[in-house]
């Protein structure tokens, strides 16, 4: 137990440097880092715009920032942002909460709609229950999140419901198809047979087969969770690190940047592993 | 008992007034947080709108008249021909926090504002040559500055230098203006209330401001501010796009057009020479003739009327004619003329060829406008330049770029042939222009940061600009302006294609307010405005 978890950190900060070492990259490549849009401010003086060029020349020397930047980040700074002139830390400490507070609602929402309708069309064969629950997971699916998210927001309904929405369908279909595989398996074949009732079969037959599978979900799911929920925050205003990216971006605010890439890669690897623990760990009284 | 009943209904009709005039919560959005709390350091709108609701200046410049009004100083003197300035300070004001304000906190302030490591445009404004900046208290209310070289406009520059405190506890927070910042949660909103110890009052003797507090709650996208308005849970909107404009003002909601603005939009092709453009394209762009035939070959009415639904004005040059001061009233519209322009194209050897043009090397005219993508005013004015410029031959290419990508190629790679962008003139002075109009400037757009004038005229704007920088007297700066003016007109480094309109949302429940074309359009006079219960 102990060796799978010092891996997992040690695999965990591996992805988490390698990631935003990439990110800083892309960032440094993207036309348009070296500029400032304070550089057409007429009122500036030529030696205030020089000093501002010379700000931007200290960051485009990628694995010299980095050294800086893993230096800093040892001693618990994060940096300053570029764009929005405040210490990052203060932006995460500020704007994380808020999407995990979103996040946390959109995969709760997600998965209890999900899992309910999955083992609802499962347990009872019922078509218009089945047809419902397959359009409606064919609907969100299709729908891109800013899309939904402007809707969400001309009527006034609240911006993490719009991300459960999201989420769903793929909560759906990938239990659906679990519970469908599982329950024709022989010994569940056997067991409705006996005349076992439906209920059962799930809870007694079906559920521990799906279960280690429908658990690696969970990991996978909050990738999902963030990648709807960043646009979602940009399009609806709210105060994330989902509009925070986006502004870095535009700003080309390579610390905040950093950063978000390594909170994004830590939350998604953190899931990843917890779920394998959890899968492993159910294995293992299984056996 | 008819007197009585008179002076019960004028006593009434006084309380119901001052009760209309008092209190509540007024509520806009500024398009991003603000970058900083310090006045000194302020360059993004959202700091600007911070630092005018919360500085103490020394002067306002009133938005309707252009005049310099007193505020924390009663009254001041140039002298030296511009080198020197003395105010006379108000008695017995106090900041937010309670901190005495004295003629120490202005000396401080001017200190920390000219300090060269600041980089503060606020700063630079006063920046005329190099040296120091010398600060005398004279007494508690009295206080002298001198600066190295005459200062031109130096009494309107005082507008954005917000008083800071010397002492207090609270630094840039405490706020010598009608409201301080008192609340404020990350990317959501802002709450300002009223400073208590705000030293102005009205006619009545009513203590200013009458609203209790303003929340500025940030929202980046003007469609969702503009459905927030309609929604009324705001009730000011300080620049409307002339799309939504149109579209609150079919909904009935509460919108004004405040007549052209002192902004620009312009074109304007890359003569940098060392740019990595074909020589004979170069030898295009320089050419006063193929720039003075584009411009005569767009339709600016036509822009004006489609792209800003009838909301902006053709330009005629540098200055809007919004800024009487400063406008040269002896330059016409340039006028719509493909004819024309075709004749001037032929003076330099271009010549038609079926429906193509083409230069005297046999080349055909063909270059790309460059402009910042999501501006889709700009990207509608790109595309009629093109519909208009094929009437004569010309092929043109849009290409839109995210604004970082654009500026890069302006300011660094100068891998661009035409860039259409947009200036916003918050100064009113030509002073301010100086880094755009002198050739040696890095915001001397089309060939920026020259060692020595490229062409005669750049020679002579240079001169100019010099003289009326360096002159106290405002006739003689008028004259030396309105030349480069008239040079820029006839050159056409910029092609100058409209001013747009100052467009504004004000509900019908925010009394008092007058909106002007000048920054802030809405809130200019915040202290005496009040919404109705």
């Amino acid at each position: 137990m102990l060796r799978f978890w010092s891996g997992a950190v040690l695999r965990l900060l591996a992805v988490m440097l390698m990631a935003s070492f990439a990110g800083a990259m892309l960032m440094r490549i993207a036309p348009g880092f070296s500029s400032d849009d304070q550089e057409l401010n007429s009122g500036l003086s030529a030696q205030s715009i020089q000093a501002i060029r010379r700000a931007h020349l200290v960051d485009s020397d990628i694995p010299h920032f980095y050294g800086q930047y893993i230096a800093s980040l040892v001693r618990g700074d994060l940096g300053t942002s570029r764009s929005l002139n405040q210490p990052v830390k203060e932006l995460l400490r500020e704007r994380l909460p808020v999407t995990m507070v979103n996040l946390a609602f959109a995969l709760s929402v997600g998965w209890l709609l999900g899992l309910a309708l999955a083992i609802a069309a499962q347990t009872w064969d019922i078509p218009a229950l089945s047809f419902l629950a397959n359009g409606l997971s064919g609907t969100f699916i299709s729908i891109p999140a800013a899309a939904l998210a402007l809707v969400f927001l001309l009527l006034r309904w609240p911006p993490a419901f719009a991300a459960a929405l999201l989420v769903f369908p793929k909560i759906y279909r990938y239990t659906q198809n679990l519970l469908q595989q599982s329950s024709e398996m022989p010994h569940v074949l056997t067991a409705r047979a006996k005349g076992a009732g439906p209920w059962r079969i799930l809870t007694w037959h079906v559920a521990p087969i799906a279960f280690p599978q429908i658990m690696a979900l969970v990991g996978v799911s909050i990738s999902i969770g963030i990648g709807v929920l960043l646009p979602i925050e940009v399009v609806s205003d709210v105060a994330g690190i989902g509009q925070l990216a986006w502004q870095a971006a535009q700003a080309r605010d390579l610390p905040l940047l950093v950063n978000l890439t390594m909170v994004v890669t830590f939350v998604t690897v953190c899931a990843t592993l917890i779920s394998d623990a959890a899968q492993r760990g159910f294995k293992r009284s299984a056996a | 008992m008819k007197r009585h009943y008179l002076v019960s209904t004028i006593v009434l009709l006084g309380a119901i007034s001052t009760f209309a005039q008092s209190g509540g919560e007024l509520r806009f959005c500024l398009r991003a947080e603000p970058k900083t709390f310090n006045p000194l350091l302020v360059e993004d709108e959202a700091s600007e709108t911070i630092r005018y609701l919360t500085g103490g200046v020394l002067v306002r410049v009133n938005r309707l008249t252009l005049k310099a009004e007193p505020e924390l100083a009663t009254s001041w003197k140039v002298s030296e021909g511009g080198k020197r300035i003395r105010f006379k300070l108000r008695e017995g004001l106090k900041y937010s926090d309670g901190t005495p304000f004295a003629a120490e906190d202005v000396a401080y302030t001017m200190q920390q504002l000219m300090d060269p490591a600041l980089h503060s445009s606020t700063g630079d404004a006063f920046r005329s040559a190099e040296g120091k900046l010398t600060t005398n208290v004279v007494s508690a209310k009295e206080i002298e500055i001198d600066f190295p070289a005459p200062v031109a406009n130096l009494v309107n520059l005082f507008d954005t230098v917000a008083i800071l405190s010397a002492k207090s506890p609270q630094k840039e927070m405490a706020a010598l203006g009608p409201f301080y910042v008192a609340e404020r949660k990350a990317g959501s909103y802002l709450l300002l209330k009223r400073n208590p110890y705000y030293w102005k009052k009205d006619a009545a003797g009513k203590q200013l401001p009458y609203l209790d507090s303003i929340r500025l709650d940030i929202e980046q996208n003007p469609e969702i501010e503009a459905m927030r308005y309609k929604r009324g849970e705001v009730q000011l909107i300080n620049t409307v796009s002339p799309a939504i404009f149109e579209k609150l003002s079919a909904d009935n909601a509460s919108v004004r057009d405040a007549g052209a603005s002192t902004d620009t939009e312009q074109l304007w092709f890359n003569q940098v020479p060392g740019a990595p453009l074909p020589v004979y394209k170069k030898s295009w762009f320089a050419s006063t003739n193929f720039r003075r035939a584009i411009s005569e070959a767009i339709n600016r009415n036509d822009l004006a009327r489609i792209v800003y639904r009838g909301h902006a004005v053709p330009a005629i040059g540098i200055i809007s004619p919004s800024n009487k001061f400063w406008f040269n009233s002896d330059l016409k519209p340039h006028a719509y003329d493909t004819a024309d322009a075709l004749r001037r194209l032929q003076q330099d050897g271009f010549h038609l060829q079926g429906e193509t043009l083409k230069d005297k090397a046999g080349n055909a005219v063909e270059f790309s406008i460059a402009t910042n993508a999501g501006n889709r005013a700009r990207e509608s004015m790109a595309t009629m330049i093109q519909q208009d410029l094929k009437k004569i031959g010309i092929k043109v290419n849009v290409v839109t770029l995210d604004f970082n990508s654009l500026l890069e190629r302006m300011t660094q790679s100068y891998n661009y042939e035409a860039c259409l962008l947009g200036f916003q003139n918050v100064e009113l002075d030509p002073n301010s222009q100086m880094a755009v109009w002198l050739s040696s400037a890095d915001n001397h757009q089309w060939n920026p940061n020259q060692k020595s004038p490229a062409t005669p005229w750049e020679a002579e704007i240079d001169k100019l600009m010099r003289a009326q920088a360096a002159s106290g007297d405002e006739h003689k700066r008028k004259q030396y302006w309105d030349r480069v003016q008239q040079i820029a007109w006839e050159q056409e480094p910029f092609i100058y294609l409209i001013n747009k309109d100052a467009l504004v949302a004000i509900a019908p429940a925010v009394k008092n307010a007058e909106p002007s074309v000048f920054r802030p359009q809405t809130f200019w006079n915040v202290e005496t405005l009040a919404l109705a219960h």
